[in-house]
């Protein structure tokens, strides 16, 4: 499906779907995606939000994200932030930790960058940065 | 009698031009002017004072895109009417966020010209008969900021977009240029053309910018 529609209308396709009658507002915004991008690479982006919305829908109690990507150049970057409930990173459920681990893993691979920023009652913050290049 | 409207014709191929003066001037109207390009046009807006700049998209020197926000911006009052071969929405949309005042297909010029004048001159907005009539409706719907954000960053070369985000997370033009193994002046020149596509014309705005659509962290 990706390389049919490209990443970003895939993106807003599957965020449509997947929240629907969630109660969740989710904003994506993209920035520079006028060429296809490597399909690894858009792949790899897709999973993340995947699973980061998977998280928010069933831990973090969120009403609002925001699912912002840029194409910059060398690398492209995507960032997932909700207003939900947040975690202590350091004891953070199994449940919840391995779905993190995989996405972290996903992005390593590709040479990337994972990190995730949050704190009990501070929403929870994903930036991810891929070198377009590998 | 009240003056006639004076036009400006923008549009880099003479034979069009001349047709266009003639259709102009016989329905009464006045061409005061004639440019080929971008940046003559927005010289002559500022010595004519048009009531009505009839402005192709793609010129050369300063496309008609780009012009049309520097001249709305300058002289508000004048307005823009896009005369193009293009008919996609895409091209539609910029030329509405940049400010035009209609967006009228070239195949139908010679019809409808004379109606989107008027129209424009009432204040109202004209689009071409090619586009679905509910066009204008959707694109107001749409976030502005959002398909604008968009678009501008997709104009940035990638060497643009590299320096874009250099330049956003602190670093000199000469910091920049030992980098990327390249001068100081290329440097300066890609800026100079990264500040033209986004049309943010200071360092503070381009950081904002790149911190906005989420190039480099807050």
């Amino acid at each position: 499906m990706l390389d049919d529609i490209g990443l970003i209308p895939a993106i807003q396709r599957y965020v449509e779907r997947f929240t629907a009658g969630e109660g969740l507002a989710v904003d994506i915004e993209a920035s520079g995606f006028d060429a296809k991008l490597p399909p690894q690479i858009g792949l790899t982006l897709y999973r993340v939000v995947q699973e980061a919305l998977t998280n928010i829908i069933r831990h973090a109690d969120a009403r609002h994200v925001v699912v912002q990507l840029a194409k910059g150049y060398p690398r492209v970057i995507l960032k997932i932030e909700d207003d939900g409930k947040g975690f202590a990173l350091e004891k953070e459920p199994p449940k919840e930790g391995l779905g993190i681990l995989s996405m972290r893993e996903r992005v390593e691979q590709l040479g990337g960058d994972f990190r995730i920023i949050t704190s009990p009652g501070a929403g929870t913050k994903i930036r991810v940065t891929l070198p377009l290049e590998v | 009698m009240p003056n006639k409207t004076k036009v400006l014709l923008v549009e880099d191929h003479a034979i069009v031009r001349q047709g266009l003066r003639r259709l102009l001037e016989e329905r009464g109207l006045e061409v005061a002017g004639e440019a080929a390009d971008g940046r003559r046009a927005m010289k002559m807006v500022g010595e004519l004072d048009p009531d009505i700049v009839i402005m192709d998209i793609t010129l050369p020197r300063l496309g008609g895109i780009e012009a049309t926000r520097r001249i709305r911006r300058t002289h508000p009052d004048v307005k823009v009417i896009m005369l193009t071969i293009h008919d996609e929405e895409g091209f539609l949309y910029k030329s509405l966020d940049a400010g035009a005042n209609g967006y009228m297909v070239k195949e139908k010029a010679t019809e409808d010209l004379l109606d989107a004048i008027d129209t424009v001159l009432r204040g109202e907005i004209y689009i071409s008969p090619n586009f679905p009539p509910k066009v204008l409706e959707s694109y107001r719907r749409m976030s502005q900021s959002k398909r604008k954000k968009v678009d501008d960053f997709s104009r940035l070369t990638n060497r643009e977009r590299e320096i874009l985000q250099l330049i956003a997370e602190g670093y000199t033009s000469k910091e920049i240029a030992a980098m990327l193994f390249i001068s100081v002046k290329t440097v300066e020149n890609h800026r100079a053309n990264i500040m033209n596509k986004l049309d943010i014309h200071e360092t503070a705005g381009l950081v904002r910018y790149a911190i906005k659509i989420g190039l480099v962290d807050s």
